[in-house]
């Protein structure tokens, strides 16, 4: 069998060679296009799950709230205008006396049961901080 | 009484062997020590080389025993050959065991599984110069793809007469892969290429590995439909392995249905290269152009790599570039080997792997397309 150029001509190898690479590249590179950007489609994709939540999460807060005893309520809007007064963050014992001096009746008990619905938050001194939007 | 022993003498092996049998005999037995003795791809080599004496003991016309003899047994399990039923099956268990984890952390990588498959075009080229038709030099070209399966699928469908020599070459290169490929690789590279240490790899979440299969499925197919069975093998079982909640499926594909058909596979193609069609001149051709398609496909591959390098700014070891003949997982082996014979703590496997699949991927493209052109 000689070796003869004339054939590959004759049969189209030449362009079938040069088309045959240029599909087989063509088509990894489009897959490796793909593949560069499915990391970040997955990112979207769990960061919209955890946004969607979040979402619904604010929304039902108000509903949260308005599931609140209305004492409670009422309690921490007391509560809430001594915070301007006192700074945040503050000590327990500093919020209670400021309470007592305004004349809010128990303010140890209802200290604590503003601690658990959440609207008094421990910070990592041992110092408070009021949250409006957090419960426990 | 005499002439019922003559005549049952006249039709044993013994009377009807000639030197080309005897010789056939011995290559069964070379590939059957290479797989034991040296453990050179002893699955393929072990089922080839016993089906290469199976198919060479001499039987006499009429006897029905043969593999080309139809309705004998051996006729009905090559049928599963002649009609590309098993490649398909192999490439579900080996879509099983694939971890694309690499080839999905850094995709460029991918592009070096492209180059490589120019080996195939090139020897294809090669095969039309020495007087091959199309359809034999499109079979005699997928061999430079290094993938058994990709390579019989497309021979029984455009030259199932070479099934024979095509499997055994393929086959055979590469179990020399170690042989073949470290000489081309060192030639082609300096010793400072070789010391490139790659940059460690992202970490790839769960969810990429569930949803590369079904793109990669989609628009593999939609390039080349004609590689649908193969596609479709391949990416349903990675599927099945990835999904996580059918791994009695993947455990199935790439433990018993692959070793079956391996088995069947092996001993049929063995079978079927009998002395009269495979000591011939074109046998011979066909193995020296297998040989020169695995060395252009290395070579295309590290040379492409080094050509990535100019624009790359984290470079990319080239020796890499030999990982996208897609003999899996040898090649990615023999570039780990290469890479620290220069730095013991180089370790290169890992990375290999993306190219060396990506080369499973693109030979199966390369093989749709040449069937394509062949229609």
């Amino acid at each position: 069998m000689p070796f003869d150029f004339e054939a590959i001509s004759t049969h189209n190898g030449w362009a079938i060679a040069f088309v045959g690479v240029t599909i087989v590249f063509t088509g990894l590179i489009c897959l490796s296009v793909i593949i560069s950007q499915l990391h970040k489609l997955v990112i979207f994709w769990e960061s919209k799950g955890k946004a969607l939540l979040t979402l619904r999460l604010k929304k039902r807060q108000p509903a949260l709230l308005s599931g609140l005893p209305p004492l409670v309520q009422e309690t921490a809007r007391h509560f809430r205008t001594l915070i301007p007064i006192i700074g945040q963050p503050f000590a327990l014992e500093d919020f209670r006396s400021l309470a007592a001096q305004r004349g809010i009746e128990v303010p140890e008990y209802n200290i604590n049961r503003l601690i658990q619905e959440g609207f008094l938050v421990e910070n990592r001194e041992g110092n408070f901080i009021w949250v409006d939007e957090k419960r426990g | 009484m005499e002439q019922m022993f003559a005549e049952f003498f006249a039709n044993t092996g013994f009377a009807l062997a000639d030197y080309r049998y005897l010789l056939m005999i011995l290559i069964g037995i070379f590939f059957i020590s290479l797989g034991i003795v040296k453990h050179y791809e002893p699955l393929l080599l072990v089922p080839i080389g016993f089906g290469i004496l199976v198919g060479n003991v001499p039987t006499f016309a009429g006897l029905g025993v043969s593999i080309y003899d139809e309705g004998s047994v051996l006729n009905y399990l090559y049928f599963g050959v002649v009609t590309g039923i098993y490649p398909p099956l192999v490439f579900l268990g080996v879509g099983a065991l694939t971890d694309f984890y690499t080839m999905l952390a850094r995709p460029v990588l991918m592009l070096l599984g492209a180059a490589a498959q120019a080996g195939i075009f090139l020897t294809f080229i090669g095969a039309l110069a020495l007087g091959f038709d199309p359809k034999e030099a499109s079979s005699i070209g997928i061999i430079g793809g290094a993938d058994g399966p990709t390579s019989i699928f497309l021979t029984a469908k455009l030259a199932p007469e070479l099934i024979g020599p095509v499997a055994i070459a393929a086959y055979s290169y590469m179990a020399l892969v170690p042989v073949i490929q470290p000489p081309i690789m060192k030639l082609l590279t300096t010793r400072k290429e070789r010391l490139i240490r790659m940059e460690e790899p992202r970490t790839v979440a769960k969810r990429e590995k569930i949803i590369f299969p079904i793109i990669a499925f989609l628009l593999t197919c939609f390039l080349a439909p004609a590689s649908l069975p193969l596609f479709t093998m391949l990416f349903f079982g990675n599927l099945l392995k990835e999904a996580g909640v059918t791994e009695r499926l993947a455990t199935a594909a790439r433990t018993a249905i692959i070793d079956s058909v391996t088995i069947l596979l092996g001993l049929t193609v063995g079978a079927s290269t009998q002395a009269d069609v495979f000591l011939t001149p074109k046998s011979l051709y066909i193995f020296a152009l297998g040989a020169v398609a695995f060395g252009v496909a290395t070579a295309v591959g590290v040379l492409f790599a080094k050509f990535m390098n100019l624009f790359l700014r984290h470079k990319i070891n080239p020796l890499l570039g030999a990982a996208g003949v897609s003999a899996v997982p040898d090649s990615a082996r023999v570039v780990q080997m290469v890479g620290r014979e220069e730095d013991r703590n180089n370790y290169l496997l890992m990375h290999a792997m993306a190219p060396n699949v990506s080369g499973v991927i693109g030979s199966a493209i390369a093989a749709g397309v040449l069937w394509s052109f062949m229609l």
